[in-house]
């Protein structure tokens, strides 16, 4: 305890710069000491002279007690680091180039590595706000061990089946099931809805999730059952946005989708699963809230893995249990089970372009070290002779070692404290582009974490590329230093920046050929024809809730459903400069859940193919810019008074009638299409999914014949079609200020949107690969330009001689390109391994892609000759007398 | 050395803290002083030396130290103890005692034989 207090103290005077102080009251007490010691001398009969003599001489010296004294008072390491620091700062100021070009390549470069980090730390190593969230695991297939339900056809009568099953498997705790839709909310029936995402979930949710409600109470087992189901959890963003965190919500009720639901509780404000979710019901197994859309099929499952199990052990009983319930399945993968920690099910989607952005970002990093390793490598030679003064003036290495140590640090953390408002910027950046790809993720924060990871990879930049000139120091022998003079030339040194540029070119080459093929991916992309023309149209999707729409369940018609479309359609065309306007229930690129239905020729045999069905307005391909290849469009004069009739893509009437004239023919379907629809068109294919994408097989029924529960609408424009969105809400406000209008959106956003992660990689890693050839090209201009001014005087002896100066042009020219040859070439090796990691995401293209790889090559070569030719232009126009006489 | 004892690393500390208890506040000099006399002059002491050893006690709260006037009126700055620096003392001392006691019946039976 005493020593700490002791240190303490000294750490405290070393901080608070009380060295000097101490010194001067120590000063005082020595020569208290002194003069009380020398008036003894003299009572003892001694001159004073000779008495002081002796006092100094018993004491050991003024100077040395000082000092040793000094020593005592602070820390002396930190003193002698602050010296270090101190010369460092003067050491910059007299190269300010030196240090500004490696703070600023540093802060680029870290920057990025810090963004990049943040990306990571917010959305891969994310802790979700669960209780022990790595023993939730997300179930796909849940359905091969009976942990699934079937909603179409179900009748109404509680299915239990889901509870026992869960209940049999022993190795989980809890199974619940959920899906999410878009939901109309309104606080009372005759506001404004607001359109919110809601989950339906079974009883157990949060009991697999482990979540606790932080106001009311979570979901009773029996809520579970209809009938009893209209209870209903909300986010802490809403409870605080809507009823200003107001304790007494509980009990209130609410209406979604106009049905009645009661607040029983709060969620937590970290809790975001489903992700943007505001309400959660217990409705999975209801027929008859109808909170989710008809379509949305599909259900996910989560399970609670009992605490201290392997998931080893919950998969093999779930690959049992899905065996023996289907021992007639082909042994496929399509009936096992697969289990995946939620963490991971998450951020799927993102996570190996987030590795691959890592990866990228660390290269370029790697790339800005070894360049200043170049660069202080050309200067520690340069050093040589002051180190080799200093040695034998009795500087230890060690001693030399730490100050370039201490130097190359202090320029590391500059720089990466500098690069913390690069990443800043770079984040700002990327989140104003509004990238739909990291839109499901919380944003990155430059919070403690971010700032600790950046310290530690400047320690770590400032050691690599310091370690070269400390090393350099370290092994100055000073009579070699000081005997060949003031400028020593060092083979091995000029042999090991030519490796290091190399290194650089190869790293480089590998983020260039990725931004390559990213590239030609996106431009793939674009020449994709889509079947639909995406300029100029706004769209938005109304969905119908209350009274005059609800669906009639003994199969009669809602005219409401159809009036309100044809009214919204009618004013929509009305608004000025609205070229073209219809509706569909579900417009390619929207991220509606998608349903196949089986649908047939007819004929007796024939296999059913699965194709979609879609509810349109007349005009709807002329809107969109599809062509109708062959028969006919809707006409206002398709309703239930007259013949059923339906629009086939290409790819569905290929399947029912290949080779025949589809047009005539009658379509068969289970859903929709009581009476079965003649075909009075066919479009080509188009592709729902966006360019990468692949098409479907669709048909189109018009909505005056068939009720459709929600419309997505577009209007085309010549002109800006974000700028009739408020227009657009005001046209369906007209008609029932009730209903939301929701993804209010232009389609060449939707198709952005489509191709956001795509976009997302070449952004960044075409940034990392520009900035890596840049630094490339300084290290190969340092290289060669180092070169010619060491070999100054031996090329003005040749040209005395009489060379001519093309051969000195060229073997400096060679010289570059030689390593840029040498280094592209282990890159080529490089991308041949590594850019499979991009085929995820790559279209059209392989990662082995000639043109994009050869391109690159071509790249670097001619770079290597750019950055060659000012120092060999200079070179070759050296003046003999003036080379000769530098010496 | 003419025969005088070099001080031990880690006794300085312990010959202060026992003056000190002896003689009671003292200024570095006087406390030099003392210690050569107690030790019979047999102690080689650069009085520098005792100053870091001042400092670091006075680091770890033994003693205390204040500015003052000496016998015949000089400003000199005097130590002297803490409630924990008499504390120190006695159980340094005591920690002395049972080592050179252990250390002396290695010696004494050697001695002898």
């Amino acid at each position: 305890m005493r020593k700490l207090r002791a240190f303490l103290i000294r750490a405290a005077n070393f901080l608070r710069g009380r060295g000097r102080g101490m010194d001067r009251q120590f000063a005082a007490e020595l020569e208290s000491h002194i003069e009380l010691h020398t008036e003894e001398g003299v009572r003892a009969g001694l001159t004073r002279e000779e008495a002081r003599r002796q006092a100094i001489l018993h004491l050991g010296g003024v100077e040395q007690t000082r000092q040793a004294y000094r020593e005592r008072v602070t820390i002396p390491l930190l003193d002698g680091i602050l010296k270090d620091l101190r010369f460092a700062l003067r050491q910059m100021r007299r190269s300010p180039g030196f240090a500004l070009t490696a703070v600023l390549t540093l802060a680029l470069a870290m920057g990025a590595n810090s963004a990049v980090f943040a990306l990571v730390h917010a959305i891969l190593l994310r802790q979700l706000p669960f209780n022990a969230p790595e023993r939730v695991l997300d179930v796909d297939k849940a359905i091969a061990v009976g942990l699934g339900y079937n909603m179409v056809g179900a009748d109404s009568q509680f299915d239990a089946s889901f509870n026992a099953a869960a209940q049999s498997l022993h190795t989980i705790e809890a199974a619940a099931m959920y899906t999410t839709s878009g939901v109309n909310f309104s606080i009372d029936s005759s506001s404004a809805a607001e359109r919110l995402h809601a989950a339906e979930t079974s009883a157990q949710f949060l009991r697999v999730l482990g979540v606790t409600p932080h106001l009311g109470r979570g979901f009773l087992a029996e809520e579970e059952i209809p009938g009893k189901d209209h209870v209903v959890l909300i986010s802490d963003r809403l409870w605080r946005s809507r009823w200003n965190a107001d304790p007494a919500v509980i009990g209130k009720t609410i209406h979604v989708n106009a049905f009645d639901f009661t607040i029983i509780g709060v969620l937590p404000p970290r809790m975001d699963f489903p992700t943007n979710t505001d309400l959660w019901a217990p409705t999975i197994f209801d027929e008859q809230t109808d909170l989710r859309e008809p379509g949305a099929l599909f259900t996910s499952v989560v399970v609670r893995a009992k605490p201290n199990l392997p998931i080893d052990a919950v998969r093999a009983e779930f690959t049992a249990r899905a065996a023996s319930m289907n021992p007639n399945a082909p042994k496929g993968e399509d009936m096992r089970p697969v289990l995946t920690p939620i963490a991971a099910q998450l951020t799927k989607s993102i996570r190996a372009s987030l590795l691959m952005l890592s990866l990228a970002v660390g290269l370029m990093l790697l790339v800005a070290c070894s360049n200043l390793a170049a660069l202080a490598l050309a200067r520690a030679t340069r050093q040589q002779s002051e180190f080799a003064v200093r040695t034998a003036l009795g500087a230890t290495q060690g001693r030399l070692v730490r100050q370039q140590l201490v130097e190359f640090l202090s320029i590391a953390i500059a720089g990466g404290l500098l690069g913390l408002l690069v990443t800043q910027g770079i984040l700002q950046m990327l989140y104003m582009l509004k990238p739909a790809a990291l839109a499901d993720f919380p944003r990155p924060a430059l919070d403690p974490v971010v700032l600790a990871f950046t310290v530690l990879v400047a320690v770590f930049a400032g050691l690599v590329f310091g370690f070269v000139p400390a090393w350099v120091a370290a092994r100055t022998q000073p009579a070699a230093a000081l005997k060949l003079g003031a400028v020593t030339h060092s083979a091995r040194g000029t042999r090991f920046r030519k490796v290091l540029v190399a290194g650089e070119v190869a790293v480089a080459f590998l983020l260039l050929s990725a931004a390559g093929l990213l590239l030609r991916t996106m431009k793939n992309m674009n020449d994709v024809p889509l079947g639909y023309d995406v300029k100029g149209i706004l769209s938005f999707s109304v969905s119908l809730h209350g009274a005059p729409y609800f669906k009639d369940k003994n199969g009669a018609s809602t005219p409401a459903l159809g009036d309100f479309y044809t009214a919204v359609l009618s004013r929509l065309s009305a608004l000025p400069g609205a070229q073209g306007t219809a509706a569909i229930s579900t417009l390619p690129l929207e991220k509606r859940p998608e349903m196949l239905l089986p649908v047939t020729s007819g004929v007796a045999g024939d296999k059913p193919v699965a194709a979609a069905p879609r509810f349109a307005s007349s005009g709807y391909f002329g809107a969109l810019g599809t062509p109708i290849i062959a028969g006919r469009d809707f006409s206002p004069s398709d309703d239930r008074n007259n013949e059923r009739v339906v629009i086939l893509s290409r790819d569905l009437s290929d399947k029912l009638w290949p080779g025949q004239n589809p047009i005539g023919k009658q379509l068969h379907c289970l859903w929709y299409c009581k009476t079965p629809p003649v075909v009075v068109g066919i479009i080509p294919p188009v592709r729902r999914y966006g360019p990468s994408g692949s098409t479907l097989a669709e048909y189109y029924m018009p909505y005056t014949q068939q009720d459709w529960p929600y419309m997505t609408f577009l209007v085309r424009t010549g002109s800006n079609p974000a700028a009739l969105a408020p227009a657009a809400r005001a046209a369906v406000a007209a008609i029932d200020p009730t209903q939301a209008i929701y993804n209010v959106e232009t389609m060449q956003q939707l198709l952005n949107d489509n191709e956001s992660l795509v976009r997302f990689e070449l952004f960044t890693l075409s940034a990392f690969a520009v900035f890596s050839v840049l630094l490339v090209l300084i290290g190969l201009y340092g290289v060669v330009s180092y070169s010619v001014a060491q070999r100054t005087r031996e090329i003005g002896i040749r040209i005395a001689l009489g060379s001519r100066r093309g051969p000195i042009l060229r073997s400096l020219i060679w010289e570059s390109a030689a390593i840029a040859l040498a280094g592209a070439a282990v890159g080529l090796g490089a991308s041949l391994v590594f850019l499979r990691l991009l085929s995820q995401v790559l279209f059209g293209v392989t990662p082995h892609d000639p043109r994009a790889l050869g391109g690159t090559m071509l790249c670097f070569l001619v770079a290597s000759i750019a950055a060659a030719w000012l120092p060999a232009r200079r070179a070759a126009s050296i003046d003999p007398m003036i080379a000769l006489r530098a010496e | 050395m003419g025969g005088k004892a070099d001080v031990w690393q880690g006794t300085l500390a312990l010959m202060i803290l026992k003056t000190l208890e002896t003689i009671g506040p003292q200024h570095g000099y006087g406390l030099a002083r003392r210690i050569e006399q107690t030790s019979g002059d047999k102690l080689a002491l650069n009085y520098g030396t005792l100053y870091p050893a001042l400092l670091k006690l006075e680091q770890e709260g033994y003693i205390r130290s204040r500015w003052g006037a000496s016998d015949n009126n000089r400003k000199a700055k005097f130590y002297e103890l803490t409630k924990a620096g008499q504390r120190q003392a006695r159980k340094a001392a005591a920690e002395w005692e049972q080592a050179t006691a252990i250390l002396a019946r290695f010696l004494v039976p050697a001695e002898e034989a």
